[in-house]
């Protein structure tokens, strides 16, 4: 885990620098959500919807929504495949993804169809990770959307 | 929409003594604390957090805190007596408003002077209302000169009271009437289980500090949707325009668990027309003859061209949000998804609305039903 302006990020899962969504992947199953930095700009999750169980979802297509207090927009698949779980509790309750975006907060697992080509768009590696946050944290700041420490 | 106000008897000037039963817990509260929309907090970097759209912000909003919470019991409010819910739980305009420190608040005013545009507290009814809000004045005005209203509270009020406000560097005044006729502001504020707000109270304060604070500097906040009709609004804008006083609008917007929590939101196109019809009264000088009601006081026709209001509705204008301006006349207070979520249409534009947002207010005002030449 690496911390950076008071975010966390655990450095065992691929980031997809599009979106920052976070994807850990155990066989050809991948468990996917919003990394740190990201849901804090956002502000608090107030609705989280995602498609259907069993869609099918190319890497950047929308697998769903979410709106936050000041904010909505699309949730843009960062690896292409089929969603086999939504996590029913963020359903329920969207503040997990605030509270605890790497372990209750996550948005859905997904067969992956595509994977070993799209890896390459993804960071991984401590360093990398690392390197590519500082340069987010950067102009996240720079764009006023997370407070000051 | 503001929750601000009270009932007196023989003095406009509720005690402490009177609000307060017992003696309050040891809470974060003002002066020392304050909270603020979480706008104002992503403005001044004290949250993190960002708009769906990009544009210049700069109206900052403060609200007192008490632990026991605003004595009023407002049937539509976040803050409401009788919500359920601790004060330090309740939401307010549908969001969470943190809770800071207001010396905190203070520095990051400071330090982000430039790109604020307005400050605002409201006020609460409590007892200690008044002084607290002179305190956090006094704290603002020593390192900050952004023109700052008060959104006052009218049981905690009288002439010397507002007169100080203006001494120490008060530049306007919001009175939040909500309910603009009397049956409606018995019905929602005075008529509740701890309401007993005062209407003829709310007008007295609202004439002193037109008074004291000139033509132009004071506004009476009206909400649409509470029960009133087309006319009982515009027949308010006309009352106030007479008087050099802003009406500024507000949208209902239903507070999850306050008795109108499942009251609907007025129809867009209602919305609509009414924005137009106030910017017609008070910014082109409509005269009062020109809106045609029907026998329920709805709004059916504006003897104007249908291209006469659609050049005045093209500039936008009449669809941004009411609040107090800036410095040079700019809109000052935008309060963004003040009335409705981000996943909703804009009730009220933070910004002047782009080629794209006229072409949806145009399909939501249908111009071509209402006018009349």
């Amino acid at each position: 885990m690496i911390e950076i302006k008071n975010h966390k990020f655990p450095t065992d899962v691929y980031y997809d620098p599009a979106t920052h969504f976070w994807v850990k992947v155990e066989g050809k199953i991948a468990r996917i959500g919003i990394d740190d930095i990201e849901q804090g700009s956002r502000g608090g999750f107030v609705v989280v919807q995602f498609n259907d169980v069993g869609s099918e979802v190319r890497r950047g297509e929308s697998l769903g929504s979410v709106e936050a207090e000041k904010h909505v927009g699309a949730l843009k698949a960062p690896v292409s495949g089929r969603i086999v779980r939504v996590n029913d509790a963020l359903l329920q309750n969207p503040r997990l993804a605030n509270e605890d975006p790497y372990g209750q907060g996550w948005f859905v697992e997904m067969e992956l169809t595509n994977f070993d080509a799209e890896k390459a768009d993804l960071i991984s590696g401590e360093a990398n990770i690392r390197a590519w946050l500082l340069a987010e944290a950067k102009k996240y700041e720079e764009r006023g959307w997370i407070a000051e420490s | 929409m503001a929750c601000a106000s009270g009932n007196s008897t023989n003095s406009n000037v509720i005690s402490v003594e009177s609000l307060i039963h017992g003696k309050e817990p040891l809470v974060k509260e003002s002066p020392d604390w304050v909270r603020l929309s979480a706008a104002s907090a992503i403005v001044l970097r004290l949250q993190s957090g960002r708009f769906s759209r990009e544009f210049d912000f700069g109206g900052i909003n403060l609200l007192l805190n008490y632990g026991q919470g605003c004595f009023s019991d407002c049937s539509y409010c976040g803050l409401a007596r009788t919500r359920p819910g601790s004060f330090e739980e309740k939401s307010f305009i549908r969001v969470e408003w943190p809770l800071l420190e207001t010396d905190r608040v203070v520095q990051q005013m400071a330090k982000y002077e430039n790109r604020l545009t307005r400050l605002c507290i409201s006020m609460v009814t409590h007892g200690r209302a008044y002084r607290d809000t002179v305190d956090i004045t006094e704290r603002i005005r020593r390192h900050v000169k952004t023109p700052l209203s008060i959104l006052v509270a009218p049981p905690t009020l009288n002439v010397d009271r507002l007169q100080h406000f203006k001494e120490i560097g008060v530049d306007m005044i919001g009175i939040g009437l909500d309910a603009v006729t009397q049956e409606l502001f018995i019905q929602h504020r005075t008529n509740v289980p701890n309401g007993r707000l005062d209407w003829d109270n709310y007008w007295k304060i609202t004439f002193a500090a037109r008074d004291i604070f000139g033509p132009w500097k004071v506004n009476c906040h009206t909400l649409v949707g509470l029960g009133e009709s087309d006319k009982d609004l515009i027949d308010i804008f006309y009352t106030l325009k007479e008087r050099q006083i802003y009406a500024y609008l507000f949208c209902f917007n239903p507070e999850p668990d306050s008795r109108l929590a499942n009251h609907p939101k007025p129809d867009i196109t209602r919305w609509r027309r009414i924005q137009l019809a106030k910017y017609l009264i008070e910014e082109v000088g409509v005269s009062r003859d020109r809106f045609e009601f029907d026998d329920a006081g709805h709004l059916i026709h504006i003897r104007m061209g249908e291209a006469e209001l659609t050049r005045v509705a093209s500039t936008g204008i009449p669809f941004m949000t009411d609040g107090c301006p800036g410095e040079g006349g700019e809109p000052g207070c935008t309060r963004p998804y003040g009335s409705y979520r981000p996943s909703e249409p804009y009730r009220d534009y933070p910004f002047l609305p782009d080629p794209n947002d006229l072409k949806e207010i145009f399909q939501q005002l249908r111009l071509n039903e209402l006018a009349m030449a």
